[in-house]
């Protein structure tokens, strides 16, 4: 069952396109959204949220169209935004009171529970939190709302490894809760790698793909060899290639194929997230400098 | 009005917490020490006060990114802004007719304060902010300054047109207030009131069209 079906997406940002997107975000999972600067991982955040206005196509959200059904959608989701939206000059007391209200299923045991274990006090003033504190604040205001659905939109950008780390583990504890579902965008693709059940990769507003983690690491491949191996037809298996002085380092999308065309000459081995991202991205650049 | 669009105008008015001990400094400024002549502006201003801080608060915190992942429509965003402006409106009357009456009951000094008056308070809040909501809406965080200054503008203007009526309507302004003079009050105050309700209503309607198709937070 999916939380999110995204069909036909298309919307244009001045110079910037994204789409046409067709993708699901499957419930009870983590999705990452990943994709480098400028892919359109922000603007479909938006679209999802309601805060962009799309130029074509459809968003269902637990199986109702957004936007026409909005309130009730965004009362079953938990948003939590990379800057910090929330009125800065506050206590988090006065802003849970501003809060709080919009939701019906807003649970205050949780909410505590939350700063308490986020060593937050009630009275401090958001502006003088740290970045870090901040996004758990708002992952705070998040699950006590009772969100089903958590949208996310670079939660772990520019927080240190402690505090990323400390996040992602509070991500992970989250899907405790097998009803629970999780999208959230990085570029940082190592936060993927540990916490991420689905993949859906964006590149210059396109969808690249949208997979289970365990079939990208199934299906790629990174090959290591000898540059004398790479005659026209091999260069056309891969993705792309990285040559160095000592060899070559390339990305194949059939491990089957590729084993096939190397045999036990070559290093095969399984990529991370960042691999498959890479060279995918440096293939697509290469592709398109070649058409122009 | 509903209980979101009740929730979104309390918000306004939490946000501004601290915000109206300048209000309150300023009444007591403008209408127990520095008295002559701002009667009429120390209603109004107040009330524009309000409405320019919050909304500069809004765009400082890039807050519209959070009001719009509320359970909330865009509809009831703009309506829920133009009803604090409402709210403002009749917090910018009551500022002044509490000071009218300490001035008139507790310390013995006279105004001219009337009923036209409020009428024309009514009349300068709920143009300014027709004019200012839907600039705010329109030109969104860029142009958030020009709309300010325009409103601004207009407002001053508006508030010299209007002391120029009432002054003529009293034997000291405008010939058109001298003339004016001869129509009943509540007629001339009706007119006031009603010609800048429509203009605030139609401002809001063009307002909810913008933001249907606008992107919150740009």
């Amino acid at each position: 069952m999916n939380a999110i079906e995204v069909r036909g997406l298309a919307k244009k940002h001045g110079s910037f396109v994204l789409g046409t997107l067709d993708l699901n975000v499957r419930q009870g999972y983590v999705t990452g959204l990943v994709g480098p600067n400028g892919a359109g991982k922000s603007t479909l955040i938006k679209l999802l949220m309601g805060l962009s206005a799309a130029g074509a196509g459809e968003i269902r959200i637990f199986g109702e169209k957004m936007p026409e059904q909005e309130a009730g959608i965004k009362a079953r989701i938990g948003f939590v935004s990379e800057e910090n939206t929330l009125y800065e000059h506050l206590s988090i007391d006065a802003m849970r009171s501003i809060y709080a209200p919009f939701y019906k299923r807003w649970d205050e045991r949780t909410f505590r529970e939350c700063l308490h274990r986020f060593e937050l006090s009630p009275r401090s003033r958001i502006r003088l939190l740290s970045k870090g504190m901040k996004m758990k604040l708002s992952l705070a205001f998040a699950l006590s709302g009772g969100a089903e659905l958590l949208i996310m939109d670079e939660p772990t950008a520019g927080l240190d490894p402690v505090f990323r780390r400390e996040m992602l583990d509070i991500l992970s504890g989250l899907m405790l809760d097998e009803n629970r579902t999780i999208l959230f965008s990085t570029h940082i693709t190592t936060d993927l790698d540990r916490i991420a059940d689905y993949i859906v990769f964006l590149d210059q507003g396109h969808l690249v793909f949208d997979s289970s983690k365990e079939d990208l690491f199934d299906r790629y491949a990174l090959i290591k060899g000898d540059k004398e191996w790479l005659d026209r037809d091999v260069r056309q298996a891969f993705v792309s290639i990285r040559e160095t002085g000592a060899g070559f380092e390339g990305l194949v999308r059939d491990r089957g194929e590729a084993l096939r065309m190397f045999g036990e000459d070559a290093i095969i081995e399984t990529p991370t997230l960042e691999d498959i991202m890479y060279f995918t991205v440096r293939g697509e650049r290469h592709r398109a400098e070649s058409r122009s | 009005m509903n209980g979101i669009v009740l929730n979104l105008v309390r918000k306004d008015l939490l946000v501004l917490r601290w915000y109206y001990l300048f209000v309150a400094l300023y009444a007591l400024l403008f209408g127990l020490i520095i008295t002559k002549g701002t009667f009429m502006l120390l209603g109004a201003l107040p009330a524009v006060m309000m409405l320019v801080i919050g909304s500069g608060l809004e765009l400082k915190n890039r807050s519209l990114v959070f009001i719009g992942s509320l359970p909330v429509t865009r509809g009831q965003i703009v309506r829920a802004r133009y009803a604090t402006a409402l709210v403002f409106t009749a917090a910018g009357i009551a500022v002044t007719v509490i000071m009218n009456l300490i001035n008139r009951y507790a310390l013995g000094r006279e105004h001219g304060f009337s009923g036209l008056m409020i009428a024309f308070i009514i009349g300068i809040v709920l143009f300014f902010s027709a004019i200012y909501l839907h600039a705010y809406y329109w030109l969104g965080s860029k142009g958030e300054h020009v709309a300010l200054g325009a409103a601004l503008a207009l407002i001053v203007l508006a508030a010299f047109v209007m002391s120029g009526l009432l002054g003529g309507i009293y034997g000291s302004g405008y010939e058109l207030g001298a003339r004016l003079s001869a129509w009943p009050p509540v007629a001339l105050g009706g007119l006031v009131v009603a010609a800048s309700a429509l203009l605030f209503v139609l401002s809001g309607c063009i307002s909810y069209r913008i933001v249907q198709r606008k992107d919150l937070g740009t």
